[in-house]
């Protein structure tokens, strides 16, 4: 289970979404993250497609009437699937060759194929970044963990709605290496990867 | 709306012998996980125990993880005296963090028609977490009992608690 980074790998990018990050749904994100986090997961992206490492898309996109948007005082309607909301925004967007999963709850694993396209994938590591750090992020690495993959959480690609929810997500990560953008790109470069 | 009780990793080697964490804090509570399962079954709740047996090479034995704890057929996977499962309890074995994963748990709970879960055991910010999370999206409503939950330290399990909006966070007092 420990983390070799070298092993075949797939970067996983939770909820870049429109709604999300654009219109404060379900809650807003701080400017802090389309300032600073948003330019180094583009460019997260763009190593991981120089060097060949497969890139999945992870999206939330409801039904009308989701009742996640009802369940709890905190809940709001977003990303509903044909609203334009639920579209991943421009700076980081995808290109031919990424993959994309949609949910419709917090892990990318509940009740997608992305296990399966994983397999076909033939990755055994994932290297995390997105947001919420705390919920959507933490959950997806956690089923990853369950399922027998070495994860990898890129910290400064991840953010919450604060800094303090962010760190809380990274510290319950006990089973994920830890690992800032230039330790990535050092580690991958962006040359060719077996 | 019909209720069972989950009561997580309530055996011998993470509540008396902390493996993996220290225990201390829910072992000062177990008079109150004696009083919740009371509870269930005052009310025909069914108890489930979702307990961890692992193999004894699990992967999760891993240095940067997990000391060896719970391996099945071993004492340390026993569920704690005080608990003892009754022939009508359910336990449901688990190797990883929720008890969902790998589990009949929710087989097991759909047959039964269950709508609400209350969740009592250890530790807060590990199996408990990971199994209220899997609750949720599986559409059963999970309820936490503050008085019957914990960490090895009482920041972590507080913090834990504060992110789990999908939850109601409650106590014996409220329910019972």
């Amino acid at each position: 289970m420990s983390s070799k980074i070298r092993s075949k790998s797939a970067v996983v990018v939770v909820n870049m979404l429109k709604d999300m990050i654009l219109h404060g749904k379900p809650f807003p994100m701080p400017p802090e993250f389309k300032e600073q986090v948003v330019p180094r997961i583009s460019q997260l992206l763009e190593n991981a497609r120089k060097a060949k490492i497969p890139v999945v898309y992870v999206c939330d996109a409801h039904r009308q009437n989701d009742p996640e948007f009802t369940d709890f005082p905190a809940g709001a309607e977003h990303c509903v699937k044909g609203t334009g909301g639920e579209e991943i925004i421009n700076e980081v967007k995808p290109q031919p060759s990424d993959h994309i999963v949609e949910k419709r709850r917090f892990s990318g694993f509940f009740g997608t194929d992305l296990d399966i396209l994983l397999q076909e994938l033939g990755v055994d590591t994932l290297i995390f970044a997105g947001r919420p750090t705390n919920v959507c992020v933490l959950y997806t690495v956690a089923d990853a963990f369950q399922r027998g993959y070495s994860v990898v959480a890129v910290q400064d690609c991840l953010y919450s709605k604060t800094k303090e929810y962010h760190q809380s997500g990274l510290d319950a990560m006990f089973f994920a290496r830890k690992i800032t953008l230039d330790q990535f790109v050092r580690e991958y470069g962006g040359g060719a990867v077996k | 709306m019909k209720q069972a009780l989950l009561a997580i990793d309530l055996n011998k080697d993470h509540v008396y012998h902390n493996k993996p964490f220290n225990a201390e804090r829910l072992r000062s509570k177990v008079l109150n996980l004696v009083s919740a399962v009371q509870y269930a079954r005052e009310h025909e709740a069914p108890i489930v125990h979702v307990t961890c047996a692992h193999p004894p090479n699990d992967a999760i034995f891993a240095p940067e993880l997990c000391e060896p704890h719970a391996i099945e057929g071993s004492k340390g996977a026993e569920i704690i005296d005080e608990l003892k499962p009754g022939p009508e309890d359910y336990v449901v074995h688990k190797r990883r963090l929720s008890g969902f994963y790998g589990t009949d748990l929710d087989l097991y709970l759909r047959e039964l028609g269950i709508e609400r879960v209350l969740l009592i055991g250890g530790q807060t910010h590990t199996s408990v977490r990971y199994t209220a999370v899997d609750a949720y999206q599986l559409r059963y409503h999970p309820i936490i009992l503050r008085d019957c939950v914990d960490s090895y330290a009482e920041e972590i399990n507080d913090r834990t608690l504060g992110e789990l909006f999908f939850c109601k966070i409650s106590n014996l007092k409220e329910i019972g």
